[in-house]
């Protein structure tokens, strides 16, 4: 069992929708981002390309940030899934030098939507339903929380939308597919088996759970 | 005796116990269906609840308008603007007596009875002299609902006035693109048959991408489409947004790509040889015959069209019977007057077009323009056929497509109308495959009622015409007259949404038209006019002097601030109901022959503080100033789909289905009759609320309906030559001097404003474009901070974009602050963001650069693009009032401090 997602960049458009998703799924503070999108061209003019890469934490079988982490706050689950936890986190940030992928964020202190005028219900409701505490390490953790629900029902991750992060749901080009990597029928497998995705820098030796399709 | 205010709260109260109905059970955490009211595309959404507050939002799956359970991100970023503690929440009213740009309207909050008696005083008075006195714009605002603008224009409709002063939709609106969509395709805009499409020449619009038309509906369609192989190539001055995503990018200066269009054309029908003689010959107006003054030749009795029939060798109109062979080449002599098919002399006056005339005029090489002229007539597979749904039609795989790039110019007419010229020759619009009106135009309505249903039709000289319209209607063509409209659409006939009155001209242009009557009012929904108009200075002037200025609103903006005397609150769409959205195919109806999907707004929780729907303000507003009755019967024609259009007094109505002239119904009642009225007793607003929409499937003689609808469309525009005299007569009358050559039934070149404002190789060198992005289209969204992080992420939002190489050669680096200058000394400055896809002449900017006290987020951010733009009759479409958006500019380093 290893969960993985292959975004496939023939699709995407770079419309942010995946990153302003996971703000709201997981009631981000201003300015932090589990998911970015990066930009960039390549070519000689006219016959440019422009590269649109959303990118994430890449979940990676050997991730280094686990091994960077002194109190065992960064965990990786036998699923795959590499998530911190809160209570464990003392903020030293060991964690962000050792990712290769800079795809971690470190929470320092609260903020407003909407400077100077208080929090929002929407923050109010988060900081409840979805607690996150200041002086701490944060990153995407592929929704775990909605893939254990769903998959507690009966439901499967990558299948059933309730058991299926937020980001893919919502990806209105249907270019991110999620899944049992280690499942060969899979539609992320098979994806990544028939359009000969990547993993993003592969020579860092991590392994990343995140490929992509080019071109 | 209860005080005004009781009488008002209990008024509120009332309305509020209408929102009782969607109180789902008392749950603290609940998903609840609704649509979404991000942009016009209004897409089917589902809303997660807590505590009675939205706090997320994402698609239905099982519904095809927008993106099956996905969703773009500025619909996504619309649960932050529900939440913005800068909306408006209570009526408010201006102390501060002076207006303009910056003013500090220093708003006192009021009564609701206070701000209605108001308005309604001051619209008595002007009923009771010259209803054109009041004047009207619109375009929701973040997060209103945004087909209210359909019962909103019904208001001032019903109070009398037509005085439409575009207040929101503005300088990147279709004027071309909707009238000559409605004139051949009876839809609002177009789009590529993505389920079926192989090949795309985009010549601009965005969509797919970036452009708002249909977004998240056509990111999904696009992305889905490319998957499956299909060529998308683009032909646009920017190519880091749709050209990203080409299989081929090809720069093109802008305003150029008439001389392209004209080129294919020419190369099709005189070169190749190769077009679809059967689609000219049946569904066009090539066969009709033109007489020596380049108008039609008529029957004397009838006043029709007449058609040569080869079968007989003799002139018939276009609809008699025994016509079968219809001439599309050929020279004939009936009634003494040597005449032509249409096509003929559009055949024979194309041949002055040639690639290498094009090329140095739009920078695309001509071997370039010859080999995408092959692929396009290739990829379309004349003759061919396809079955769907049990019913053979044309199969035509490939087609052009634009938008705001090529109609927003000077010459949009001829620009748009060669681009649709094109398409016409390839035989593929509205069939499979093509290029489809957007969205689907007819509809034979649920199957269980036939409801709603709506139908083009053959209307004035067996030309197509929509069955249902949202604005001017285009067809039959409206008789020039006036000045007697502050946007003078009744000199051009073919105008719906020109930028006057906000130009430099105006008031001199009034006066000179002897000043009818004076503004005394305008009644904004939304809309931000002084933002998107076309330049804020003369935007402002105008606005200055309009003695009274109300506006029903979610936000203040620089609009509000600046002029508006009184600001009602409105409710986000997450807190209204709107049953309006459902009914008009502007951009929200499936395309091709995915499913209808019937959405309405479905209130997600109850409207907090003293916020009310627009409706429920519109239904009480038109009781105070006496024209309920009125109104109510536009509702009911329009509702009941018995007469769709804007011009009433055509259609006395004789059943009444949804609502009486006399009844005082509220928003809720008049959304549950309209629901049953469509779909039967059972399936009202609580079903509605059970369920959340409708869907059913769609026929192919709905989707591809171009063989199955007895219509023609123009290849030739016999109307302009109707028009050209007295057209030019009434605007000479009053100072208005334009090319008036463009009005000529044959698609001709005529150079864009831009390049005739400087000299040729003088210090303005660059043309200052505005693409639309993402985040930024169809709204305005910049005070959602959501939306404002990811446009700080996004290098290509806030910046200038320069080309690299160019950027290179004035000796600018990335990150700098520069300044760009028109001829006329206007200025803006930014940050540079250096480019390789986009054109070395070109430099871009998003249009935002907003000061609104009251949009914090937004305040100062981007660039006002539209500071650029010079706003007067010279840069204006003579034809359809499109306004030029690009200009030649200069640049410099920004001087320090500024």
């Amino acid at each position: 069992m290893r969960y993985g997602m292959v975004i496939d960049l023939n699709k995407c458009v770079g419309c942010y929708a995946c990153v302003i998703k996971c703000k709201q799924e997981h009631f981000l503070p201003p300015t932090m981002e589990w998911g970015r999108v990066l930009m960039s061209e390549t070519g000689t003019y006219p016959n440019i390309t422009k590269h649109m890469y959303p990118v994430l934490c890449n979940h990676c079988e050997e991730p280094a940030c686990v091994g960077a982490c002194p109190t065992n706050a960064t965990q990786q689950r036998e699923d795959g899934i590499v998530h911190i936890d809160q209570n464990k986190c003392v903020g030293c940030r060991y964690c962000l030098i050792a990712c290769p992928y800079q795809v971690r964020s470190f929470y320092a202190h609260e903020k407003e939507y909407f400077p100077g005028q208080g929090l929002t219900e929407f923050e109010r409701i988060g900081a409840k339903l979805y607690p996150l505490q200041t002086g701490v390490v944060l990153k995407c953790d592929f929704c775990l929380e909605r893939v254990d629900e769903g998959t507690g029902k009966g439901l499967k991750p990558g299948v059933d939308i309730e058991a299926t992060p937020a980001c893919v749901n919502i990806c209105p080009a249907k270019a991110r597919f999620f899944g049992d990597l280690d499942d060969p029928d899979g539609e992320a497998s098979k994806l990544i088996r028939e359009k000969r995705a990547v993993q993003l820098h592969p020579e860092y030796g991590t392994d990343p759970s995140v490929y992509y399709v080019i071109g | 005796m209860k005080t005004e205010a009781e009488i008002q709260y209990e008024k509120l109260r009332q309305e509020r116990e209408d929102y009782r109905v969607f109180n789902r059970g008392g749950s603290q955490d609940y998903w609840a269906y609704t649509h979404c009211g991000g942009c016009y595309c209004v897409c089917g959404a589902k809303v997660r609840v807590v505590d009675g507050w939205p706090v997320a939002i994402e698609g239905i799956p099982e519904s095809d308008l927008g993106a099956q359970g996905g969703m773009c991100g500025k619909g996504v970023a619309t649960i932050m603007d529900y939440h913005d503690p800068n909306r408006v929440n209570y009526p408010v009213k201006r102390t501060n007596p002076k207006k303009g740009i910056g003013e500090d309207p220093g708003w006192q909050r009021i009564s609701w009875e206070e701000a209605m008696s108001t308005i309604a005083e001051k619209l008595i008075a002007i009923k009771k002299t010259d209803p054109r006195q009041l004047l009207w714009g619109f375009t929701p605002s973040p997060g209103t609902s945004f087909k209210a603008t359909i019962v909103a224009a019904g208001f001032f409709i019903s109070f009398g006035t037509f005085n439409r002063a575009a207040g929101g939709v503005g300088t990147a609106c279709g004027a071309v693109a909707h009238h000559i969509g409605a004139l051949v395709h009876a839809a609002w805009d177009i789009m590529p048959d993505y389920k079926y499409c192989n090949y795309v020449l985009r010549c601009g619009g965005n969509e797919g991408v970036a452009g708002g038309r249909m977004l998240a509906t056509a990111i999904r369609l696009g992305a889905e489409a490319r998957d499956r192989g299909m060529k998308t190539v683009v032909l646009d001055p920017v190519g880091y947004l749709t050209g990203s995503k080409a299989n081929e990018w090809i720069p093109i200066l802008p305003g150029t790509d008439l001389a392209v269009f004209l080129v294919m054309a020419n190369l099709m029908v005189n070169e190749m040889g190769t077009y679809d003689r059967e689609y000219l010959r049946d569904k066009t107006n090539g066969p009709y015959l033109v007489g020596p003054d380049r108008k039609f030749l008529r029957d004397q009795a009838s006043g029709k069209p007449l058609i040569w029939d080869e079968a007989d060798a003799s002139a018939k109109t276009y609809d008699a019977p025994t016509l079968t062979r219809p001439a599309l080449m050929g020279e004939y002599t009936v009634n003494g007057n040597t005449c032509h098919p249409s096509f003929q002399l559009l055949k024979e006056h194309l041949k002055q077009y040639q690639p290498e005339w094009a090329a140095a005029l739009s920078t695309v090489p001509a071997e370039t323009i010859r080999r995408l002229t092959r692929e396009l007539v290739e990829a379309a597979r004349l003759g061919s056929t396809i079955e769907i749904g049990g019913e053979k039609v044309p199969y035509r795989p490939a087609c052009v497509v634009g938008y705001k790039g090529v109609n927003t110019h000077t010459n949009g007419f001829h620009q748009y109308a060669a681009m649709t010229l094109i398409n016409s020759l390839l035989g593929n619009q509205d069939v499979c495959g093509g290029i489809l009106g957007s969205g689907t135009v007819r509809g034979f309505g649920h199957p269980e009622t036939g409801r709603p249903s709506f139908h083009p039709y053959a209307g004035y000289d067996g030309m197509l015409t929509p069955g249902i319209w949202f604005s001017k209607a285009p067809w039959p063509p409206p008789k020039v007259s006036g000045p007697g409209l502050v946007n003078f659409c009744d000199i051009f006939p073919h105008a719906g949404r020109n930028p006057y009155p906000y130009l430099d001209d105006w008031d001199e242009l009034w006066t000179n038209a002897g000043r009818p009557y004076e503004p005394q009012a305008l009644g904004l929904y939304g809309a931000n006019t002084v933002m998107n108009a076309a330049n804020p200075k003369p935007a402002e002037a105008f606005l200055k002097k309009v003695p009274f200025t109300f506006s029903i609103n979610t936000v203040h903006n620089e609009t509000t601030e600046g002029f508006a005397d009184i600001v009602l609150p409105e409710c986000h769409f997450l807190e209204n109901l709107d049953v309006a959205s459902a009914l008009g195919f502007f951009f929200n109806y499936p395309i091709g022959m995915e499913k209808w999907s019937f959405h309405i707004g479905i209130p997600v929780t109850e409207p907090k503080f003293e916020r009310r729907s627009t409706f429920d303000i519109l239904f009480d507003l038109a009781a105070r100033c006496g024209i309920r009755e009125k109104y109510n019967g536009y509702l009911e024609n329009w509702f009941s789909t018995k007469h769709m259009k804007w011009e009433q007094d055509e259609a006395p109505i004789k059943q009444y289905d949804i609502i009486r002239p006399e009844e005082r119904i509220r928003s809720l009642e008049f959304s549950d009759r309209t629901l049953k009225y469509f779909f039967g007793q059972e399936r009202g607003l609580d079903w509605f609320l059970e369920h959340g929409f409708m869907t059913w499937d769609k026929k192919a003689e709905e989707c591809y309906w171009r063989y199955f609808v007895d219509a023609r469309i123009p290849i030739y525009y016999e109307i302009n030559e109707q028009d050209r005299e007295e057209v030019k007569k009434r605007a000479e009358g009053i100072g208005i001097h334009m090319d008036w050559n463009q009005y000529t039934g044959l698609i001709s070149y005529f150079p864009a404003a831009m390049y005739t404002d400087v000299p040729p190789n003088s210090e303005y060198d660059l043309v200052a474009v505005s693409p639309r992005d993402v985040l930024h289209t169809q709204r305005f969204s910049a005070e959602n901070p959501w939306v404002d992080e990811m446009s700080q992420d996004n290098p290509y939002t806030y910046n200038i974009v320069m080309n690299a190489d160019t950027a290179g050669e004035k000796g600018f680096k990335e990150g700098e602050a520069i300044s760009l200058e028109n001829f006329k000394g206007d200025r803006v400055t930014g940050k540079l963001k250096l480019s390789r896809m986009i054109h070395r002449k070109a430099v871009a900017m998003v249009g935002l650069g907003g000061w609104a006290r009251g949009r914090p987020i937004a305040r100062g951010k981007g660039v006002n693009f539209n500071v650029l733009l010079p706003a007067d009759h010279k840069h204006i479409d003579p034809i359809c009032g499109a306004f030029e958006i690009n200009v030649m500019v200069k640049a410099g380093k920004a001087e320090a401090g500024k």
